[in-house]
């Protein structure tokens, strides 16, 4: 068994996310009680030496009786922790984070280093992050291995072989994806790219390094985008998409005009231009232009870093094409089943035909003539054909059917919309944009059937927390917007109650959400906290829904970066988590990715990929909850 | 004359009282006829397959495992074959397909005798109400599975029908059957728990909250 230094203890007891081996996981429980000290812990390998080994000798000397070791035990653990990173906390691949550029690279470099220091996970979040996944994912890990050498080589019997060998279900749900990628592939250009990786040898021996293959790569890529669009543009444009291309082209222009111009003495002001430049390009799948307009100027120092921007997307591209692809392929089996089903059905008829009072009679209607027949014999039998048969009441007996079947129709569509598993309550929650005067935002949230309870105030404003709900619930519940509907406000009320000061949040099914932080960390984070928790409330009053997204996103496909869906109670995801992340992105994805202690890492820090990327997703949150609303 | 009119009254109230218990027997004979007992043929149907599977399902005997022949009759007369079988403890876990992919249907078997069978529910329903209208008395405990913590379902478990539901109570809705061989509390817990994962303690208590620490 493997002895674990003090840090590690300490380490694992404040972070939720981590398993070291030999650390009770209850600990994580206890973290909502600490978080301010837990942050501080995550934060502390961004600061200088000197506060970081103070703050860990802090945290040591509070818990290191609950962590389990020696307040002693510390001392050299830190002095060698702040100096240098210990092995066991060092990342060995980091493939989403670009290299640390000299500074001299000019504005370019500059923005570079911003963004990588943006997407770095602080140190000891990844080393958690590390050990947790060494944990889980080492047997997982010796089979890909095997697996991408069988691919490698095109060893077509071998990947068989490591299939038919597979140990458990998620090795053989991983392997029979892989196969797919490899064995039937959509887009060979999107593979290659996802693939470039490491060095390689020409015919002439020459060592070919990663980046000389990108620049190739990409600047072929280049081309035929650059051919694509050309072709695109010589057929005749809308007034609409002229104008939408126009205003498109205006805001690049004055972009570049900033990002390029060298009088501006600013160079955050530059670079925040180019980097607006590029997050346009990549929001509309244009990443190669970049580079092709940049390859000329000798930029070596930037080809890294952007290349691996770049292929990311290539990559989270390529996984949603598959993953499309997959979801053609299940509605072509869907389709086969339902053919052979109704292949059967024929040959079942076409078999009863031959005997007498069969289905196949029954198609033709013979068994109708036979019950009407056999009905009227019957009446005249017990004597009450006169019923039908005495003109002076066939007026009233016509009425009276009619009536009979309004008053049944009725009672049956009570007895369905009682028993119907998505409710009834087709209420809606009357919001105006923003309350005012403040302080009635707590009685409109109230007649709305939202109450909020504990410390309302916010930044020294007392009813801060009350007016940031009233506002994001009227963003998120106006019209076309299903939301309220389907968490059925205001006839099934919540209750939100706000306490402590990490930000966290947990939904009750009797609806009571307790909102820890909020406020504390940002709007956008605030905002995401509500509706996350409220999905929450929305799936426990709308199963049905929840189902559906269960049957679109099974949990071998659940794919979205944040960290509740992946990281959350432990390994995910979990189809609950994503769930509510997915209805909580939607409306802020532009300006919030929830991310904790750098994770899931990313190519960016916000989520504008989440309409391109998760299409799938966000598509599921737009029609079922928000109603075709966008934000 | 009081008389027949009289008689003429009477007939007009038998005639439309008559009418509308024709029509209310076949109105609710429509609506309700998904819950009626359906005739059975005396041997159950057998799985369609698809696929190689490492065990000849079809041998596979279910008898233990489902309370009645309509149970077995509504599982087994979709299963389809959907991959190959795999191992998880001591048993072989045989996976059919439904309508969903990636959905699929497990039938847990040992030794050519099916222990557990774990049906999807991919569309609405009220299976759990169903099942609570139609067996009063029966006895059950709550259970939780943190797959779906936080999504308001959770196992209910019947040990003496060889029966549980993962559903949402308040709607009767449910995304799973369990079927197992008719046992004990205790038992069930020292068995298919374990073998299923299922907590007794609810992870979704509120001492376990998610975070989202970070300011963009």
């Amino acid at each position: 068994m493997v002895e674990l230094t003090a840090l590690q203890k300490l380490s694992a007891f404040l972070d939720p996310s981590s398993s070291v081996a030999g650390v009770d996981q209850q600990n994580a429980a206890r973290i909502g009680e600490r978080g301010a000290d837990r942050e501080a812990f995550l934060r502390a390998a961004e600061k200088p030496e000197d506060e970081r080994k103070a703050i860990i000798n802090r945290l040591a000397a509070k818990y290191h009786k609950e962590a389990g070791f020696e307040e002693t035990e510390i001392g050299n653990a830190v002095d060698e922790f702040v100096r240098n990173i210990p092995s066991e906390f060092e990342t060995t691949e980091q493939p989403e984070t670009p290299q640390q550029l000299p500074q001299d690279q000019g504005v370019i470099g500059s923005l570079l280093n911003k963004l990588t220091e943006r997407n770095e996970p602080n140190i000891a979040g990844r080393a958690k992050g590390q050990a947790t996944d060494a944990v889980h994912s080492l047997q997982e890990q010796q089979f890909l291995e095997e697996f991408n050498d069988a691919l490698e080589q095109g060893d077509q019997t071998k990947i068989v072989e490591l299939i038919k060998n597979a140990e458990t279900h998620k090795l053989l749900d991983q392997q029979l994806q892989l196969a797919h990628q490899h064995l039937d592939l959509l887009n060979p250009d999107e593979l290659r790219l996802a693939r470039l990786d490491g060095t390689t040898t020409d015919k002439e021996g020459k060592t070919i390094t990663k980046v000389d293959n990108m620049r190739d790569e990409f600047t072929t890529q280049a081309l035929k985008q650059a051919e694509k669009r050309k072709k695109q543009e010589e057929r005749e444009l809308t007034p609409a998409e002229k104008d939408a291309k126009a205003k498109q082209e205006a805001k690049e222009a004055r972009l570049q005009a900033i990002a390029m111009d060298t009088n501006i003495k600013d160079p955050n002001r530059r670079s925040a231009a180019f980097h607006a430049l590029l997050q346009e390009r990549l929001a509309q799948t244009r990443p190669y232009s970049i580079f092709a307009e940049y390859y000329d100027q000798d930029l070596d120092g930037m080809l890294v870093p952007l290349s691996q921007l770049i292929q990311n997307q290539a990559q989270v591209r390529h996984r949603m094409a598959l993953r499309q692809r997959q979801g053609v392929q299940q509605a072509v089996n869907q389709q086969s089943n339902l053919q052979n089903a109704a292949i059967n059905a024929v040959q079942k008829i076409k078999g009863s035909k031959s005997r007498k009072g069969g289905l196949g009679s029954l198609l033709k209607g013979q068994l109708k003539k036979q019950l009407l027949s056999k009905f009227k014999k019957e009446l005249i039998r017990k004597g009450l054909a006169w019923a039908f048969l005495s003109p002076p009441f066939v007026g009233e007996i016509v009425v009276g059917i009619i009536l009979l079947i309004i008053i049944i129709a009725v009672i049956v569509i009570i007895l369905f919309t009682l028993f119907s598993p998505q409710g009834s309550q087709e209420q809606q929650p009357s919001l105006q944009p923003t309350c005012t005067p403040e302080n009635t935002c707590e009685q409109q949230l109230r007649d709305n059937g939202v109450s909020v309870r504990g410390d309302l105030s916010l930044n020294g404003d007392p009813y801060g927390k009350a007016k940031l709900v009233y506002d994001t619930l009227a963003l998120i519940t106006q019209s076309p917007s299903k939301f309220g509907t389907l968490l059925g406000i205001p006839a099934k009320p919540i209750t939100l109650y706000f306490s402590g000061s990490a930000c966290t949040g947990h939904a009750s099914a009797n609806g009571l959400v307790i909102l820890s932080g909020f406020g504390a960390c940002g709007t956008s984070v605030a905002r995401f906290m509500l509706i996350h928790e409220l999905s929450h409330e929305i799936a426990f009053r709308n199963p049905g829904l929840y189902n559906s997204f269960l049957n679109q996103f099974p949990r071998s496909s659940l794919t979205l970066p944040t960290y509740n869906c992946q990281f959350d109670y432990g390994v995910g995801p979990y189809p609950a988590e994503c769930f509510a992340d997915t209805l909580g992105e939607y409306p802020v994805y532009k300006t919030y990715r929830n991310i904790v202690g750098g994770r899931p890492s990313y190519f960016e820090h916000v989520f504008s990929s989440f309409i391109t990327s998760f299409n799938p997703f966000y598509t599921f949150a737009k029609n079922n909850v928000y109603g075709g609303l966008e934000f | 004359m009081c008389m027949e009119g009289w008689n003429f009254n009477m007939k007009k109230v038998f005639v439309l009282t008559l009418i509308f218990l024709v029509i209310l027997t076949i109105t609710m004979s429509v609506v309700f006829r998904g819950n009626q007992p359906v005739s059975l043929p005396n041997a159950l149907p057998t799985p369609t397959p698809v696929g190689p599977p490492h065990v000849d399902f079809s041998k596979i005997n279910y008898s233990k495992v489902f309370p009645d022949q309509q149970a077995a009759q509504e599982v087994l007369s979709t299963l389809q074959v959907a991959s190959e079988s795999s191992q998880i403890d001591d048993y072989t876990v045989v996976p059919f397909q439904t309508d969903i992919d990636q959905r699929q249907n497990l039938v847990y078997e040992k030794n050519n005798t099916a222990q557990y069978v774990v049906q999807e529910k991919t569309s609405d329903n009220t299976d759990l109400m169903v099942f609570l209208a139609s067996h009063p008395g029966s006895q059950s405990f709550q259970m939780f599975d943190s797959i779906h913590a936080g999504s308001g379902f959770s196992w209910y478990i019947f040990p003496q029908d060889g029966v549980g539901f993962l559903a949402n109570k308040d709607f009767g809705y449910a995304l799973k059957v369990l079927y197992f061989p008719k046992t004990t509390k205790e038992n069930f817990i020292q068995t298919a728990a374990k073998t299923f994962q299922l907590l007794q303690d609810d992870p979704n208590s509120e001492n376990v909250q998610e975070s989202f620490p970070e300011n963009p």
